[in-house]
């Protein structure tokens, strides 16, 4: 039953499909159609090429090649840009970090002159002494 | 300096007149719309004019027709149907495609043909434009989708789907025409 069923639908859908077959053909388009594509044709200036001139095939290497050179130039320009900034930077931060040391250096330097100095062994010895008394 | 003319006129002219149907055809079951699908297929034949020179056989020639004219047809397709007055434009290319349908030797009568295209432009356009290729143009399922550069299964979900479509729309509609 289900067979027959499915074989009936099949056959259903082979005749749709036919008769979508006969409603889709192609048709012809408005009369005058392919004048009025010539016409266009012949109306539309064609593209310029650079600077309005026309190259031919040598022509078309030489400027691909110009394009490729300017793009190498550009490429090693901002390089170049690059690596002065980055030479730049690193002079700023080589001259902070000196800077920087000096000024530990110094710090450091007055430490050592204060516990070096005198009197600061008997103060810290009589400061603990008063801490045991206590 | 040969290069540079693309085409000669008189090859040109002969492509129009060999081609002119097909992509009128395709154009105007994708937009339903006689003014855009002349549009379309002008368009199309232009560019045609243009790359010429890079297209190297009539089946190279017929292939590349066909894909622009499918993807210009549904750029002009999604155009309209961006813009708000497009249902008022669909209504009147309705009246425009009956009359534009003439009737054949197949056994489809021209106003069977115009309900059957009324239906077709109802559709979903992945749908449309794979029943238009597979029942106007008689291309396979596999050519199909190198067409549209589509996967296989993609295509025959699209055709399966608008063919359903098409028939629930066919029975109600076409009740006495078609079973």
């Amino acid at each position: 039953m289900k067979e027959h069923e499915s074989k009936q639908s099949r056959g259903e859908l082979a005749e749709f499909e036919q008769h979508l077959s006969g409603a889709l053909r192609r048709v012809d388009p408005p009369s005058g159609f392919a004048e009025r594509v010539i016409h266009r044709v012949v109306a539309t200036p064609r593209t310029p090429s650079l600077f309005g001139l026309h190259f031919g095939w040598a022509g078309r290497r030489a400027v691909a090649m110009a394009a490729v050179a300017l793009l190498v130039l550009a490429v090693w320009t901002a390089y170049g840009v690059h690596e002065r900034r980055e030479q730049a930077r690193a002079a700023r931060a080589e001259s902070q970090f000196e800077t920087a040391i000096a000024v530990t250096g110094r710090t450091l330097e007055r430490v050592r002159l204060r516990l070096d100095g005198p009197g600061l062994l008997q103060r810290l010895s009589s400061a603990s002494q008063g801490t045991v008394q206590k | 300096m040969s290069s540079e003319v693309p085409i000669d006129a008189a090859k040109f002219r002969r492509l129009v007149e060999t081609h002119q149907r097909m992509v009128f055809s395709i154009a105007l079951r994708i937009t339903a719309e006689p003014a855009t699908a002349e549009e379309v297929a002008q368009d199309t034949f232009l560019e045609l004019f243009r790359s010429a020179e890079k297209l190297t056989s009539g089946e190279h020639i017929l292939f590349w027709l066909r894909r622009v004219t499918v993807h210009r047809a549904t750029d002009a397709l999604r155009r309209r149907l961006r813009r708000p007055e497009s249902a008022a434009e669909e209504w009147v290319s309705e009246k425009h495609d009956v009359a534009a349908l003439p009737d054949d030797a197949s056994g489809v009568d021209a106003m069977t043909a115009a309900k059957i295209h009324d239906l077709l432009a109802a559709l979903p356009e992945p749908n449309r434009v794979a029943v238009v290729l597979r029942y106007q143009e008689d291309m396979t399922p596999e050519e199909i989708a190198r067409l549209l550069n589509q996967p296989l299964a993609t295509v025959k979900s699209h055709l399966q789907r608008g063919l359903q479509l098409l028939r629930r729309k066919a029975a109600v509609a076409l009740r006495e025409y078609i079973r």
